[in-house]
């Protein structure tokens, strides 16, 4: 830019947030509550109208509420649930269920009072607001130094050090910075306000499928009560590779209202619809690598924070709004770098820019042919829950999303305390497995990205690995490729594992299926990773792999099986945790260059603790409290797999057989549970894992030359969670069983329901 | 077009020796497999088809010094232990009750078996590989690799009735490809054949390998029940449009709608009908020979490549009409 036709500086700040919605907001908020300097910029004059569905999820509730704006959460409308409707008479609801922590119910406020709200949040922590048209950033040197706007007095310049921007689905910066999109799928969503007649349900009401003549398309249509008689109305829709293009979306609106409104429709009766149709685009390709250009932070819609399937976005951009602050302030106050935002973002929100068209259209294939010329549906209801994508939406309206991140574990903390170089490199290394799984294929990254984090959890195998060959530098590349190897054997069999259970039925066999490919694929990583390392290593995971089927193998032989017998439990946890945990450990040692008396002691160390897990963990499924349904566990029981407890219960007393024999269903799960609490079952068991665990320390105590704290941490870590069966173990390591039972249950159990 | 395809009635003649059932279950069953386990990979190795992988390895071999290393016989067994892994594991996805006229292991065996089987082949494989040396198992670590990322692309590619000739290609050259290419491969560089040669008998893999998928895809919609042991029609069934069904999509409009409106696939035959009759199955029958003509070119040099090209052209004689003469 010519140094003569520059506009006028007006103003100078730390951080500069282009736009003044939810994301922007929640950026400013949090900078200037962390001492920053902020201005907001935005071309509205606030409150400004905004085409939205309107609903808060409980996590943006949560959200306000963090921020102190009870007062719109009061003055907002509860949801209590949603409902997914196929026709007025098939329907199925969902309510929310209590958790701790957790608001009671979801929300709907207008975009006009929401976004008000947050921008004053903002300035009340001392952010500054302009009002004015961003256009483009501007550079001194080759180093953008703040953005050009349009004011109502003329061109002006802001500076800043770092700029965000969030300034929505059609974001001008992003065209400036040439971000571009990636060539898949968009959508598109068009709401209305209107009253009815009767009273609405507290619900979220998701319609589904859209159909536009005789075809099926990838949308939904919704109706949210902000009102006891006030509703937004709206459909959206997704643009699919591979299937017909919707026509307009006003057309698809109107006859998304006239279908309501059919005799026998809707039980809120008329709509009166009120002013006009809103449109607006939603911006669903989220690229991890496009967040960034230089000094300028991308969030919230601006960077596609938009959740594909469902479309929803304003909790996305809430949290992308204060980690963009949080990068921010680390570049600016600590002296950090602010690259990696978007990274962050695809760890922390997995389900983001993932192409649905093989699902989409999948989903939309089997439902065309279902619908006469009146628009009435021949589609089931349970048709429609085994079209995952189409169920998806709803749960993912009813049910939370889950957000296990590792860096709380206290695994990690406990590393911390021994040797922080470990951690940092035990972190590093759960990067590395997110880059492991993810791939060009992003139904795959989908699903393993949620695996990772529903079942992965603490990465145990990696973790030994890295604590038995800490030296107290960076691990070298041979070690962090085994420990990604062995990490990566335990996902392929722990979701291997689920082929063979419920292996009748047709969602059975698609989870067979998918289980298959996506267990595949990780071995295929192990064994690509495996070849960077030596002869041995590769020899010796395989062998470990071989003793993983045989042990998965047993499991299932002996599924429901009432005889099965310690020494037979014994065997299979040999195999199947044993002998995965043992080889880690001594991988470790070996790598680390210990002694061969050493690498045995290790090993032996690795056995006994991978037993002494096992037991924990199964003592924890009987025991602990299932944080999402608030109901008792027993997974492992549900799906025929007798563990320890189990076992010595049925040796202890005939009434745990009786239950369990005559048992046909789960509904009189509890008393089983009860049955063998009573029992003493699973104290015995939690004694045998303490006998392991001691097990354990006395083999380590034959190593040399390694340094042995952060192993003992680690057994001592399974001992206390052994012990407590309340909520506080499940905060602990094993909360991502928390996380295990809700995938599960929601993949299998919910859906099983239909 | 008039010429109704149908398969030949000869199963394949392969003029060169075969790997036994015995020699691939010794390999096999290393390590002390539990009964049932063991059973079902031996049932797996048993019913194995035509051994063509471990055929061109050993064929391969023979243009190096050193043919007849144990190295070279180690390594056609494992080919074909993955091979046979693959389909243990394509048959719980594909849900086959029957492949080439038997019952598969998931059927007989159930799925979890042939689950764990398919990794225990593929873990042994592995070992195998390993122990000649860090460059083979790299290949063999890459190969699998490709071979899952064909399977993930075509799982991507499922019901897109836009899915083009090249899509397809690339997910064959994974799928398929990637094991005939090692193969062929592997048989020379154990036996310590130069370098050219190496080239040219990979090559002839890959290109083998992908005339092969063609084949396979094209028996699938022509064949019934008795020669594969599938109906006819199940790729499409599943989703999966293969190269006759591309091209059939690009010169037939009535076939983008059938294809579209049923999806329970109550007009199969007459969607089978309506593919050969465009002559969309002709064309990917062209595409087969050009595949098969490029995997003869490759070796066209080398001495004595009778047999190769041999091997070559069964795969095309597997219709018993020549429709593309």
């Amino acid at each position: 830019m010519n140094a003569h036709d520059a506009a006028p500086l007006i103003e100078e700040a730390e951080l500069v947030v282009v736009g003044g919605g939810p994301a922007g907001s929640a950026c400013a908020a949090r900078a200037a509550e962390r001492g920053l300097d902020v201005v907001v910029i935005d071309q509205g004059s606030f409150p400004r109208e905004k085409a939205c569905g309107d609903g808060l999820t409980r996590s943006s509730v949560a959200y306000l509420h963090q921020l102190g704006l009870d007062d719109l959460v009061s003055q907002s409308y509860e949801i209590e649930g949603a409902r997914l409707v196929v026709s007025h008479r098939k329907r199925r609801e969902k309510r929310y269920t209590e958790r701790p922590g957790r608001p009671r119910w979801a929300r709907c406020v207008s975009r006009r009072v929401l976004d008000t709200a947050l921008l004053d949040a903002a300035l009340e922590r001392g952010a500054r607001f302009i009002q004015g048209r961003v256009d483009a950033p501007y550079t001194v040197g080759r180093r953008v130094a703040g953005v050009e706007l349009q004011t109502d007095a003329g061109r002006a310049r802001v500076g800043a050090q770092v700029v965000i921007a969030a300034d929505g689905a059609t974001s001008r910066m992003r065209r400036k910075c040439a971000l571009g999109s990636p060539n898949h799928m968009t959508a598109t969503a068009i709401r209305q306000y209107a009253t009815t007649e009767h009273e609405l349900d507290p619900l979220f009401e998701i319609y589904v499928p859209v159909v536009s003549g005789a075809d099926v398309l990838f949308g939904y249509g919704w109706v949210f009560p902000l009102g006891a008689r006030l509703a937004n109305v709206g459909i959206g829709v997704g643009r699919v590779p591979g299937l017909k293009q919707p026509p307009s979306l006003r057309v698809m609106l109107d006859a998304f209202v006239e279908q309501l409104q059919r005799p026998g429709g809707a039980p809120f009766g008329h709509l009166q619809l009120l002013g006009e149709p809103s449109g607006s685009p939603l911006a669903i390709d989220f690229s991890s690598s496009r967040c960034q250009f230089e000094n300028i932070l991308f969030t919230g819609d601006a960077a596609r924070t938009v959740d594909p399937i469902t479309g929803e976005g304003i909790s996305y951009a809430l949290h992308a709004g204060e980690i963009a602050a949080d990068f921010a302030y680390g570049g600016l106050r600590e002296g950090r770098s602010i690259d990696g935002v978007g990274l962050h973002l695809a760890r922390r929100f997995p389900r983001l820019g993932q192409d649905l068209s093989p699902a989409a259209r999948r989903s939309t294939l089997k439902l065309h042919g279902r619908f006469g010329p009146e628009g009435e549906s021949t589609v089931k209801l349970k048709m429609t829950k085994r079209e995952p994508l189409l169920y998806a939406v709803a749960r993912m309206a009813a049910t939370p999303k889950s957000d296990t991140r590792l860096s709380g574990m206290p695994i990690l903390e406990l590393l911390e305390r021994e040797d922080t170089a470990l951690a940092e490199a035990l972190l590093d290394l759960s990067e590395k497995m997110l880059d492991a799984v993810n791939t060009e294929f992003p139904l795959v990254s989908e699903v393993l990205h949620r695996k990772f984090r529903a079942r992965f959890g603490p990465m145990l195998a990696a973790t030994l690995l890295l604590s038995s060959s800490a030296t107290g530098g960076c691990p070298s590349d041979l070690t962090t490729s085994a420990a990604l190897a062995c990490e990566l054997t335990r996902l392929a069999h722990i979701t291997l594992g689920q082929v063979g259970q419920d292996s009748q039925s047709s969602l059975g066999h698609t989870n067979a299926a998918m289980a298959i490919l996506f267990g595949d694929f990780c071995i295929t990583r192990a064994v690509d990773l495996a070849t960077l390392t030596n002869q041995s290593v590769m020899q010796s995971l395989m062998a470990v792999n071989r003793d993983l089927c045989v042990g998965g193998l047993l499991e299932v032989h002996d599924l429901f099986d009432l005889k099965r017998t310690p020494r037979r439990y014994f065997e299979v946890a040999e195999k199947r945790t044993a002998a995965l945990f043992g080889l880690s450990a001594s991988l470790g040692a070996e790598l680390a260059g210990a002694s061969q008396a050493t690498v045995e002691s290790v090993r032996r160390y690795g056995r006994a603790l991978g037993v002494a897990t096992q037991i924990a963990n199964d003592v924890l499924d009987l025991t602990a409290r299932d944080e999402i349904g608030g109901t008792s566990a027993g997974t492992d029981l549900r799906s025929g797999i007798y563990t320890l407890p189990v076992i010595y219960s049925l040796e202890a007393d005939p009434k745990v057989r009786r239950l369990l024999a005559g048992r046909s269903d789960t509904d009189d799960l509890p008393a089983v549970l009860h049955a063998i609490n009573a029992s003493g079952g699973i104290e015995r068991a939690r004694g045998v894992c303490r006998d392991r665990l001691t097990e354990a320390r006395r083999a380590l105590a034959g190593a040399v030359g390694i340094r042995q704290a952060p192993l003992e941490g680690l057994a001592e870590l399974v001992l206390e969670c052994l012990g407590e069966s309340n909520s506080s173990a499940l905060s602990g390591p094993w909360s991502v069983r928390g996380d295990a039972i809700y995938a599960q249950r929601v993949q299998l159990s919910d859906l099983r329901e239909a | 077009m008039d010429t109704v395809l149908q398969q030949t009635s000869t199963p394949w003649d392969l003029p060169f020796e075969q790997l036994s059932g015995e020699e691939l279950c010794a390999e096999a069953l290393v390590g002390g497999a539990p009964t049932e386990l063991s059973e079902a990979l031996t049932y797996a190795l048993a019913t194995k088809g035509k051994g063509i992988r471990p055929a061109i390895v050993l064929e391969a071999a023979k243009y190096g010094p050193h043919p007849d290393a144990t190295a070279v016989r180690r390594a056609a067994t494992a080919v074909e232990l993955l091979h046979v892994a693959t389909m243990m594991h394509d048959d719980v996805v594909d849900r086959a009750a029957l492949r080439r006229g038997v019952p598969t292991v998931a059927a007989k065996y159930g799925m979890a078996t042939a689950t764990v089987g398919g990794i225990w082949l593929l873990a042994r494989f592995v070992e195998i590989m390993s122990s000649f040396g860090p460059s083979v198992a790299t290949r063999a670590g890459e190969c699998i690799a490709r071979m899952c990322a064909g399977q993930m692309l075509e799982v991507q590619e499922m019901f897109n009735l836009e899915r083009t000739a090249g899509g397809y290609l690339e997910a064959s050259k994974g799928k398929t490809g990637a094991l005939f290419e090692l193969s062929a491969r592997l048989g020379a560089e154990l036996s310590g054949a130069p370098d050219g040669t190496i080239e040219r008998l990979t090559l002839y893999g890959l290109e083998l390998g992908v005339s092969f998928q063609i084949a396979d895809d094209v028996l699938d919609l022509i064949a019934g029940d008795e020669s594969t042991g599938k109906l006819p029609g199940n790729d499409i069934r599943q989703g999966v449009y293969t190269l006759p069904v591309i091209y059939s999509l690009q010169g037939e409009p009535k076939l983008r709608d059938l294809l579209a409106h049923s999806s329970e696939m109550e007009d199969l035959p007459s969607l089978l009908g309506l593919i050969n009759a465009c002559g969309g199955i002709t064309r990917a029958c062209g595409d087969c020979v050009a595949h098969v003509e490029a995997a003869k070119a490759a070796v066209l040099d080398l001495e004595d490549a009778g047999i190769l090209a041999t091997v070559a052209d069964l795969v095309v004689s597997q219709y018993e009409e020549d429709p593309w003469s």
